[in-house]
Parts: C-alpha cells; sequence; structure tokens
C-alpha cells in the first residue's frame, strides 16, 4: 500500500505546485488581475459618519423603485446616457459619492464607481461594502 | 469498471475542469468577486483563491489526461469538488443569494442546485478515484 501511496502523494503536491507557476504569472501579468488592495470600498459605519453624501444606486430600475435608501438617485451601468445628467445635477464637489448594488457579490457599483471617476474624473466616490443587503440588515431607513 | 471506461470518464472529467478554469482564469478580478459573495473570506484570500484555483483546475485536467499522474489528479478533483459542496451546504444552510461562478456566465443558478451538482460531481470523481487505486493495486 505505501508504494503506492507515495507516488500519488508525489503526484498531487506536482500539480499544486504546478498550478502555482501560472497563477503567480498570472497574478504579475494578467490584464484582468484584481487588485490586493480593495479600492474605493467603505463600510456603512463608515459612511454613517459623513456629512454630505450623494447616494448612488447602481440596481436595475425596477430594483430602485421597490426602494433604495433616501435620496439615492438611480445609476445603472445599463442606463449610464439618460441617467448621468440627473446625477450631474445633485453632485456637487464637496459631496461624497457612495455607490451600492444588491450586496457582495454584485459587481456593478464598482462599475458605476470606475466610470464616475474615468469619465467624469470625480475623485470622492465609494462603493459601500455589502451594498443594499448592509442597508438593509443594519435596520437602516428605506424609502419605497 | 474497465480501465477504458475509467479513461473516457477521466476525459469528460478533464473537459469539465478546462471549461470551469478557463472561463475563471479568462477574468480573475470577476471570480475574485464571485468568492467575495460567499462571504466567508476577505478580500486577500479572496484574490490568492481566483488566481490560485482555475489553474489549479486547468493543471488537474490536464494531469487527468496523464496515466502516470491520474490518480493524483483525481484525488484532487474529488478533493476540490468535496470542497465546493461544503461551501454550497454552508451558503445555503446561511441562505446566502451568491452568484456561483463556477463555469462562467454569471451563474444565477440557486444554492441548492449548485450544492447537488457539486455532491453529484464529488461522488464522482471519489469513484473514479477509488476505481483507478483498484485498477493500480491489479497491476503490481
Amino acid at each position: 500500500m505505501n508504494a503506492v501511496r507515495i507516488p500519488l502523494l508525489r503526484c498531487v503536491a506536482g500539480v499544486l505546485l504546478l498550478a502555482l507557476v501560472p497563477a503567480l504569472l498570472s497574478a504579475w501579468l494578467h490584464p484582468r488581475k484584481p487588485s490586493w488592495e480593495r479600492t474605493g470600498e467603505v463600510a456603512l459605519s463608515t459612511v454613517a459618519g459623513w456629512a454630505d453624501v450623494l447616494w448612488i444606486d447602481a440596481r436595475p430600475a425596477t430594483a430602485y423603485s421597490e426602494a433604495h435608501v433616501p435620496g439615492a438617485l438611480n445609476l445603472p451601468s445599463g442606463a449610464w446616457e439618460s441617467h448621468i445628467e440627473t446625477v450631474l445635477i445633485a453632485w456637487a464637489p464637496e459631496r461624497r459619492v457612495v455607490v451600492y448594488c444588491d450586496g457582495h457579490s454584485c459587481r456593478a457599483s464598482h462599475e458605476v464607481a470606475a466610470r464616475m471617476r474615468t469619465e467624469l474624473g470625480l475623485e470622492n466616490v465609494h462603493v459601500l461594502t455589502g451594498g443594499w443587503d448592509a442597508w438593509r440588515q443594519a435596520g437602516r431607513e428605506v424609502v419605497k | 469498471m474497465t480501465r477504458r471506461w475509467l479513461t473516457v470518464l477521466c476525459w469528460v472529467l478533464s473537459g469539465l475542469l478546462v471549461w470551469a478554469g478557463i472561463v475563471k482564469a479568462l477574468n480573475p478580478a470577476a471570480f475574485a468577486e464571485n468568492i467575495m459573495g460567499f462571504r466567508l473570506v476577505p478580500w486577500s484570500i479572496a484574490v490568492g483563491l481566483a488566481l490560485y484555483l482555475p489553474w489549479l483546475e486547468l493543471m488537474t485536467a490536464l494531469a487527468l489526461l496523464l496515466p502516470r499522474w491520474r490518480a493524483g489528479a483525481l484525488l484532487i478533483t474529488a478533493m476540490l469538488f468535496t470542497g465546493f459542496a461544503l461551501l454550497w451546504a454552508i451558503t445555503w444552510g446561511r441562505g446566502i443569494d451568491v452568484t456561483c461562478g463556477c463555469f462562467g456566465g454569471g451563474g444565477s443558478s440557486s444554492a441548492i442546485w449548485s450544492l447537488a451538482r457539486a455532491v453529484v460531481l464529488a461522488a464522482g470523481a471519489w469513484f473514479l478515484w477509488s476505481a483507478e487505486m483498484r485498477i493500480r493495486e491489479f497491476r503490481r
């Protein structure tokens, strides 16, 4: 039995180590590699201490119309052109922008925040950690 | 099970792992976001897993095609799928709505469906591994 086990473990270790090589290359060279620092995310407890926040709801219009953060403006990533003007009217240099979507696994808030930074040149743009789920779980007020 | 059938099933398993590995290796940033959806690990761990897991799946898929490496590859596959099954069981138990990302395409399947799929795949991989080990013992 030992004669079988030793090469088996060697095979397992070999595959595990071989996979490490392209993984390290990906971490270095991949154009879509994730950043080790999750930039731009902010916890709800932090936002609670901010005076003037412009809330951006990056969820689809149907989800927004059901319920949203008080004062939030709807800016789904797929309807950027038709909604961005309303956002720009509400925006002011001293206002911090916080974008949210459904929860941890959605990417819409990151996409919208990235576009606001790159296409509009806004600096104070953040993504709410946990998104709408975090807001509801904290028992915060919602607008329907 | 005959050696021929074992080989064919290993090819099928290899194809499945190639598919799962490629879609994740193409966009590790998106896969890291998927991992965060499970709310089990911090971001830095999710990034490490997003970079490593797809390549582990691809290397395992390659090893499944090589007879000398097959037993080890089957053991890794079985452990991977068992890990995924445990992950989905925890996710289902916690009632978390999460995007799978297992085979790309957004994967909007429910946790119970993903759990069932992972359990079937894990059981299949363990069965193939035990068959491979029996054949190896027999040949000695």
